[in-house]
């Protein structure tokens, strides 16, 4: 067995490597053989080739059939494999990928958050644009997921499903919103991220959100913690006034003190994240912080060293040209100037970029050190020539040395080497174009006779040239000297020196005449014949020609502007520090403008966190806020916990509850007339936010509540306010709560206890509220009553023991259960060891239509909701008998909305379910979850 | 972020290619097969390329590159980071990151990069989180798969993605509890022409080797923490606490990992340990070089290790150099002089002596080339760094601690 897979899994490779071509169908029919067997270990091994295929960039196309067959696997191994396949090639056949799909909408109703959540990432990797609205689905249901890791998952879905299909955007961002006000850091990164990519023009979506991100910014993930610096870069240059008028807003202060310590990180793509956002948006006084960390980078390897040497540039480059910044740039690098000094073992770039920031770096104090170094690097056969024009640059800028460092570029001229000569020379071309003192020109023209480069002799005769008014007296005398040796001369100064000899014939004809007329005429007869042509041209020009040589003195005598240096570093500045575009010089794809501060901080109030008034539940108030400590602190958090998974859920859940709570403690007020009296001060003291914004979705809908004079006037002003689907509903009290109780067991079944149940109907996050009442009808007290779940997985919050249960007392019990909206019925046993035995196990099923909480809805959105539930979500019920309209709140837990509509969501998953009573006598249900609904439906035409 | 990524080796061929978003054919790759053939030495090539429709962003490592196709703007040092969590992932997992390895094991490269990137953006790069995923080869395990069929993927799903300490594996087991840690310190240092330093500063790395069970909790304290004012963490470190008690508590990863990496910059003097005279002369007649090693202020600490190396001039046809002690090696063709001098006792330095053929053909003097050097001290840090003391809290077992300090040759150059 194992000899027949090792055989048939080495030597073909190699041939179809040798670059024989083997005969494609030949080759696959085995593997396909393999697929088709029913031998996991087969199938593996198969699936194993065909992916070594896939890296090495084969066509394995033909495969899918055979491979997409196997999606369902139980094996984990080939199932990756599987997924990893059906990822790459599923664009290329949408039509069979189809078929892989209903594999993945299972999984992702797996109990297991793994499960799913690879389900999900798997199923929106798929890239067949007939996918997307189920994926649309699958996102939405995953947003709302109760795991963290689930709704990670789904924020990476988010980019993938909007790159197929981009005309769902809308419904996108709705979700990215829900995302964005997530607690979880695991979350926060990818949610980010999923901003970025879709929307990252929307920054008004941030505002309630921004203080949030700026706290959990030092938990996310790494990568995430870079796309959101960027983020907020780009929010607070939009939003917030320019820190260095006036005093600095509060949001910067906390942007820029969340954001400080994470300079330490080891990913260097953080630390210019943070360091981009101080130059971007921090005080100018600031700055110096970021120069250390940078410096650090450079430790790296060549590639960040590349990356951070351009920013340096660029940052040095900026700051001499503002006035008054000049002496920061100086005070943030000074002190690490020999970080930039070039090592031998450098890549050529970086010595290059090296060189670049330590001429932009020079100043009076410290160009003796730089020249120093320079000169060293002179002698350096890759770098000289990038030296000598460094040379030149400290020239230009400290002009305390620009005499010394001529005199050196000129000794320079004579040097042997060529490359050093060459640039030598364009260097000093360029410094003395404009001006040239004259005593320069005169050591050059003593250094004449000694100076063998060619290049070197020509540069010397074009300075004079170029400036011989001034050296009038001089310049004969260098036409002389070449005039003398002039056949020996290399063609370069010969053609050089009949330039010279031009201007000569201009300004001192009297004098040079003769001198001139010699130069031209062993020109004339030169062995170049470049030099020959060039001498009949000027000969013609000057001397043949009446017309022409009017104007010599216009023709040669023109002052030619020198050319200017600019940095193409400069240029850089235009573009966002650390970004690709900048690195490139170039505007890249997707790349976004940073925009200038704006005059004024937009209202602060804007970012304010909705957080809710807790009077009324003081303690969760107390417990939340200890959480979010221990978020901002980070450090503490993991003390000594034992992080298992389970604590993780738990924690999450408790999260999500306490969520539910406030919004539960907001209705509570808003029932509560007091309260509300106090919640409108409040909102009288905050400043009414802008109508086109919504602050707090939830407020704006309670406000209309609680005045109904306005909420005409409310909903209008919102009416271009996108809701996303959780944030308006409101969770109401129950309009009836039943009394009677229902018996599960009675004195008999129950050996002397009576057991029954009642339906609270509170709100209480996902769980659903259950009481049992205990009755003991036996004359002896029963100690350590207990009620217990079979169903370990059942998350079940209240206590369920009792002590002591007296003769002929009466105890209930309140208990919470979160459903996981389902009605199974699940197996309880009743039991008490003392004083008899007592062990009674009963089978309990808690009807749908306790399972959902009455929520309230705003006409626009009821209708919205309508008629998304469409289609397999909406049923339809006979009612046997016309239904009793006020009959209909007490056999279901609903919430009145009108006459005949009625609105709840499910506890665990809130799906909304909508009851409508048609004018046929019929019932109309329409739920996310259809089940639900329909039963629903069904026990109202029964019971009302 | 990334699209493509393509693993590409210096003779241009790819070994392999994975796409997270649309495929792009492999003929992107012949922009950087352009700029490759144009650069002198591979680490020439331009780290970032931009062609008409993508833009290529490199990394190179050991004979091979990275070569990730971009779409859109992105902050490069962002992909350039995570390309090198790819290569540090992949030497921890195949213990080696080459060639010959990345042929080897495709498949298992391939299935790591698709857990690491989800559509192109970072997912998983903890190594804990990955070897929960994909358990490392080893030898054992593959003839234990051979056996029983079973495979490197683990069958039970990771939880460790779901932890608020995603670098730590859960249920860590190990019958020996130890915790090494090794103080790292690199000095690079510019040596000019007459012996006196130009430039000199220390590179530190705390790196630990952790084995330890459950969840430990570790807090290290440091004799002189004010010594390190510029610190890069792990992201285990709890920066607050450092902050305000200069006390490093973290909850380790499990296996290696680098704690902190610290910085200590040019203005605190750097005792350099090594010295080296030396005169070098090229010239096409009589061309000698003389050279002398000697510990320097080593604080009674043997140097080990210690190699010298010299990039010569092409000119330099051959040296004909006798060493005192140690091995000289000259290869032609890269014109690499390596000078293997071992240990240094105290007292004698070795020399290495001789004469050097110039080819006639280059006249004149040639630059002298600057000389590098590696060695290593044990038992000792330049800083003067020394931790205090190794507390654990969470876990009940005793664990055994031990603490390795070592200075070694940065980027040490002598320019001659």
């Amino acid at each position: 067995m194992t000899a027949f897979v090792e055989g048939l899994a080495s030597p073909e490779m190699e041939i179809a490597e040798g670059g024989v071509i083997l005969d494609n169908r030949a080759r696959f029919s085995d593997l396909k053989a393999m697929l088709d067997s029913n031998k996991d270990n087969l199938k593996v091994d198969a699936m194993k080739r065909i992916i070594n295929l896939i890296a090495k960039g084969k066509d394995v196309s033909d495969l899918f059939p055979a491979v997409v067959k196997n999606v369902a696997a139980k094996n984990v191994e080939l199932k990756k494999l599987v997924f990893v396949y059906l990822v790459r090639y599923a664009e290329e056949q949408q039509d069979l990928a189809l078929l892989s799909i209903s594999t993945f909408q299972r999984a992702l109703k797996d109990p297991n958050q793994l499960i799913r959540g690879s389900a999900l990432r798997v199923l929106t990797s798929i890239r067949v644009p007939m996918v997307a609205p189920i994926m649309l689905l699958a996102i939405k249901d995953a947003v709302r997921d109760m795991s963290p890791y689930v709704r990670k998952v789904a924020a990476h879905a988010i980019p993938k499903l909007y790159s197929l299909e981009p005309d769902l955007e809308a419904q996108l961002v709705d979700c990215i919103d829900f995302l964005l006000a997530d607690r979880r850091s695991l979350v926060l990164g990818s949610a980010v991220y999923a901003f970025d990519e879709i929307c990252p023009d929307r920054l008004d979506l941030l505002h309630k959100h921004f203080r949030a991100l700026c706290r959990g910014l030092a938990d996310v993930d790494e990568w995430g913690q870079i796309v959101m610096i960027n983020m907020l870069t780009r929010y607070a240059r939009t939003e917030l006034a320019n820190p260095d008028k006036g005093a600095p807003d509060t949001d910067i202060v906390l942007l820029l003190n969340s954001a400080r310590p994470l300079l330490q990180s080891r990913n260097c793509g953080v630390v210019m994240a943070v360091t981009q956002l101080f130059y971007h948006v921090a005080p100018k006084a600031q700055l110096s912080q970021i120069a250390r960390a940078l410096v650090r980078l450079l430790r790296g390897p060549r590639e960040v060293q590349y990356v951070v040497l351009m920013n340096i540039a660029t940052i040095c480059e900026r700051n001499p040209v503002e006035e008054g910044t000049f002496a920061i740039s100086k005070t943030m690098f000074d002190p690490f100037l020999k970080s930039f000094f070039v090592r031998s073992c450098d890549s050529s770039l970086v010595k290059q970029l090296k060189l670049h920031v330590l001429t932009s770096l020079v100043s009076e104090s410290n160009v003796h050190i730089i020249l120093r170094e320079l000169q060293t690097y002179v002698q350096m056969s890759d770098l000289a020539s990038a030296a000598v024009e460094a040379i030149g640059r400290c020239a230009i800028r400290v002009g305390a040395v620009s005499e010394q460092c001529m005199t050196g570029l000129v000794t320079l001229i004579s040097s042997s080497d060529e490359k050093v000569v060459c640039s030598a020379v364009v260097v000093i071309k360029r410094l003395l174009h404009a001006d040239a003192p004259v005593s320069l020109l005169a050591r050059l023209m003593r250094l004449m006779p000694r100076m063998v480069a060619a290049q070197a002799r020509a540069c010397v005769v074009w300075l004079v040239a170029t400036h011989v008014e001034q050296v009038v007296h001089l310049a004969p005398d260098l036409l002389r000297q070449i005039a003398k040796k002039f056949p020996t001369e290399d063609e370069m100064v010969k053609l050089e020196s009949l330039k010279l000899a031009v201007k000569l014939w201009m300004i001192r004809r009297s004098e040079c005449e003769k001198m001139v007329q010699y130069v031209f005429q062993l020109a004339r007869f030169d062995l170049s014949y470049d030099v020959r042509d060039r001498c009949r041209f000027l000969r013609n020009l000057m001397f043949n020609t009446k017309i022409l040589a009017e104007h010599a003195d216009e023709i040669f005598m023109a002052k030619k502007p020198a050319p200017a240096l600019v940095s193409s570093f400069k240029e850089r500045d235009q573009f966002q520090l650390g970004s690709l575009s900048h690195v490139l010089n170039q505007r890249c794809t997707k790349y976004l403008d940073l925009p200038e501060f704006p005059e004024l901080s937009s209202d602060p109030s804007l970012r304010k966190e909705p957080t809710a008034p807790n009077e009324l539940n003081l303690e969760e108030e107390e417990e939340e806020e200890d959480e979010e400590e221990d978020e901002e602190s980070g450090e503490e958090e993991e003390e000594s916990e034992d992080d298992d998974e389970e604590e993780n859920q738990e924690e999450s859940e408790e999260e999500e509850n306490s969520d539910e709570d406030e919004e539960e403690s907001e209705e509570e007020e808003n029932s509560d007339e007091e309260e509300e009296s106090e919640d409108e001060s409040e909102d009288s003291e905050a400043p009414p936010p802008p109508p086109k914004i919504a602050k707090n979705s939830k407020k704006l809908v309670e406000n209309g509540k609680s005045k109904p004079d306005s909420s005409e006037a409310n909903i209008d002003l919102l009416i271009d306010v996108d809701f996303s689907a959780a944030g308006s509903r409101q969770i109401v009290e129950p309009e009836f709560v039943e009394t009677s109780e229902t018996e599960i067991l009675n004195v008999i079944e129950g050996q002397g206890i009576s057991l029954s149940i009642q339906y609270p109907r509170t709100n209480d996050g996902q769980y659903t509220p259950i009481r049992f009442i205990l009755i003991n009808k036996t004359d002896k007290d029963i100690e350590n009553v207990e009620i217990l779940n079979n169903d370990s997985q059942l998350d079940v919050k209240g206590n369920t023991k009792i002590s002591l249960l007296p003769a002929g007392a009466r105890i209930s019990q309140n208990i919470l259960i979160d459903l996981q909206d389902s009605a199974t019925s699940r197996e309880w046993i009743l039991q008490s060891p003392s004083p008899t035995v007592i062990q009674k196990s009963f089978r309990l099923q808690i009807p749908y239509t306790e399972q959902i909480q009455p929520v309230r809805l705003n006409l626009s959105e009821l209708e919205k909701e309508h008629s998304r539930l469409g289609g397999l979500n909406r049923n339809l019920v006979d009612a046997p008998n016309p239904v009793n309209v006020g009959d209909i709140v007490k056999c279901a837990n609903l919430c009145k909305i009108d006459e005949n509509i009625f609105v709840a969501q499910t506890r665990s998953r809130k799906d909304i379910c909508i009851i409508k009573l048609l004018e046929n006598g019929k019932i109309e249900a329409s739920c996310d979850n259809a089940v639900i609904g329909r039963i629903v439906a069904f026990q109202i035409s029964k019971n009302a | 972020m990334l699209n493509s990524l393509f693993i590409v080796n210096t003779s241009g061929d790819v070994i392999l290619e994975k796409h997270w978003k649309s495929v792009i054919h492999r003929s992107i790759c012949d922009y950087f097969f352009d700029l490759q053939k144009k650069a002198a030495s591979p680490e020439d090539v331009p780290p970032i390329i931009s062609t008409p429709h993508h833009y290529l962003i490199n990394v190179y490592h050991n004979q091979l590159f990275l070569l990730a196709v971009i779409t859109s703007e992105v902050p490069p040092l962002m992909v350039i980071e995570f390309l090198h969590r790819v290569i540090q992932t992949l030497t921890q997992y195949f213990d080696d990151f080459s060639d010959s390895t990345m042929k080897e094991n495709c498949v298992l490269v391939f299935e790591l990069l698709d857990e690491m990137l989800d559509n192109g953006f970072p997912l998983v790069t903890e190594m804990n989180i990955l070897q929960d995923l994909i358990k490392p080869p080893n030898f054992l395990r593959n003839i234990a798969n051979q056996v029983t069929g079973r495979t490197n993927l683990s069958e039970t799903l990771p939880t460790g993605q779901l932890s608020n300490i995603p670098w730590r594996r859960q249920g860590v087991k190990y019958t020996n509890n130890e915790a090494y840690f090794d103080v790292i310190e690199e000095i690079d240092v510019i040596v000019d022409k007459q012996g006196s330093t130009v430039f000199a500063e220390i590179q530190g790395y705390v790196d630990v080797c952790c084995k330890l069970s459950g969840m430990p909790d570790l807090t290290m304290t440091l004799v002189n923490p004010r010594l390190l004012d510029d610190v890069s963490f792990h992201p285990c470190v709890r920066y607050k606490r450092w902050e305000n008690e200069k006390v490093l508590s973290f909850v380790p990863p499990d296996g290696n990992f680098r704690l902190i990496s610290y910085h200590i910059a040019s203005q605190n003097m750097v005792a350099i340990p090594i010295y080296v005279r030396h005169t070098i002369q090229l010239k096409p007649v009589g061309g000698k070089i003389e050279l002398t090693v000697g510990p320097k202020q080593s604080m009674g600490k043997v140097l080990e290790d210690v190699v010298l190396e010299i990039n010569m001039p092409k000119c330099v046809q051959n040296c004909n150099l006798i060493p005192t002690s140690g091995k000289v090696s000259f290869d032609p063709t890269t014109k690499l002089l390596q000078w293997n001098i071992g240990k240094i006792e105290v007292g004698k330095p070795p020399t290495l002596k001789g004469g050097v053929s110039i080819s006639s053909g280059s006249g004149g003097t040639t630059e002298n080339p600057p000389i590098s050097m590696k060695f290593k001290i044990n038992q000792l840090v330049v800083s003067g760094l020394k931790v205090n003391r190794l507390d654990m809290y969470g876990e009940k077992y005793k664990p055994f601690k031990g603490v390795k300090y070592i200075t070694k040759a940065g980027k040490f150059t002598i320019r001659t």
